[in-house]
């Protein structure tokens, strides 16, 4: 037998529950409390002390993710465990989240809690006096990942940035790749 | 003599060089000790030290910062937080008299 998350009602829950969310605005009030800078930041093993950008990036959930009514992995660890569980006592759902790459879940080592993840993509637009078209000049520069806490308050973040942009503004730290 | 623990090593900037249950002396002054568990766990998962460097920078406010952050475990005070490349690990850490110990807690975020 084969089983799939295909038609699981948790989909339509999830659906419901982000729908309610102004997820952009989470995004956007995070790039402000820090001032869109980031201090510390690793590119593989290469450390900045500082990256900032030339205008503040717009933070957009990912297209895909849009583009699917919201289908975000978004599932209750708990309840979601509960339910693979008979299936296969040993798959365990962090073995599936690989499978969804903008947004999920995560499980404190505590149970009872849980956090959502959301992936965005931090964009440029390059053209703003354009006025015939809203999609023709944008770039993405990077990635934030926001992690929120039931009460949708941010509590961890991660950025992954493309430092090589021109829209990007990096100040190589005095901590260096140590070899 | 000054206030600051003399007795106390600098915190090494690599896992390799840290000792089970000795205690150094960040740069912004906290003392920390790890457990064998975390020292294995840092030479596993964090091979040139961007855990350590964290730790040296201390604490720092919670977003947009490498450093030391709240923990939301229970019973730990502080973890290790990184941005970027391998930034979706933490490791925890407790206060136990006065020293910020890391036993080998980790997860993700």
């Amino acid at each position: 037998m084969t089983s799939t998350l295909k038609n699981h009602p948790i989909w339509q829950t999830l659906s419901q529950t982000l729908k309610q969310l102004d997820a952009n605005q989470i995004a956007v009030q995070h790039l402000q409390a820090c001032n869109a800078q980031i201090n510390g930041y690793w590119d593989e093993d290469e450390f900045y002390e500082v990256i900032s950008f030339t205008q503040l990036p717009q933070p957009e959930l990912k297209p895909e993710l849009k583009s699917s009514s919201w289908r975000i992995l978004a599932l209750l660890i708990q309840g979601m465990n509960r339910w693979l569980k008979p299936m296969n006592p040993r798959l365990e759902f962090c073995k599936i989240m690989p499978s969804f790459s903008n947004a999920g879940i995560l499980s404190n080592s505590h149970e009872n809690t849980h956090w959502l993840q959301l992936k965005f993509a931090l964009i440029i637009n390059l053209a703003s006096d354009s006025e015939s078209s809203c999609t023709a000049a944008q770039t993405t520069i990077g990635d934030l990942i926001l992690i929120l806490d039931e009460n949708l308050e941010v509590v961890d973040e991660n950025w992954l940035i493309d430092v090589h942009s021109p829209y990007v503004l990096t100040n190589p730290g005095p901590i260096t790749n140590c070899g | 003599m000054s206030d600051r623990d003399t007795e106390a090593p600098e915190l090494p900037n690599t896992w390799q060089e840290i000792q089970p249950d000795e205690i150094y002396q960040s740069l912004e002054g906290m003392r920390v000790s790890f457990s064998i568990k975390q020292i294995n766990l840092g030479n596993l998962y964090d091979p040139i030290g961007k855990h350590l460097r964290a730790i040296n920078k201390g604490r720092v406010p919670s977003k947009g910062n490498i450093g030391l952050v709240p923990s939301e475990e229970p019973d730990y005070d502080f973890k290790s937080k990184i941005l970027g490349n391998g930034g979706d690990r933490r490791f925890h850490g407790k206060i136990v008299e006065g020293i910020l110990h890391f036993s080998g807690k980790q997860t993700t975020h």
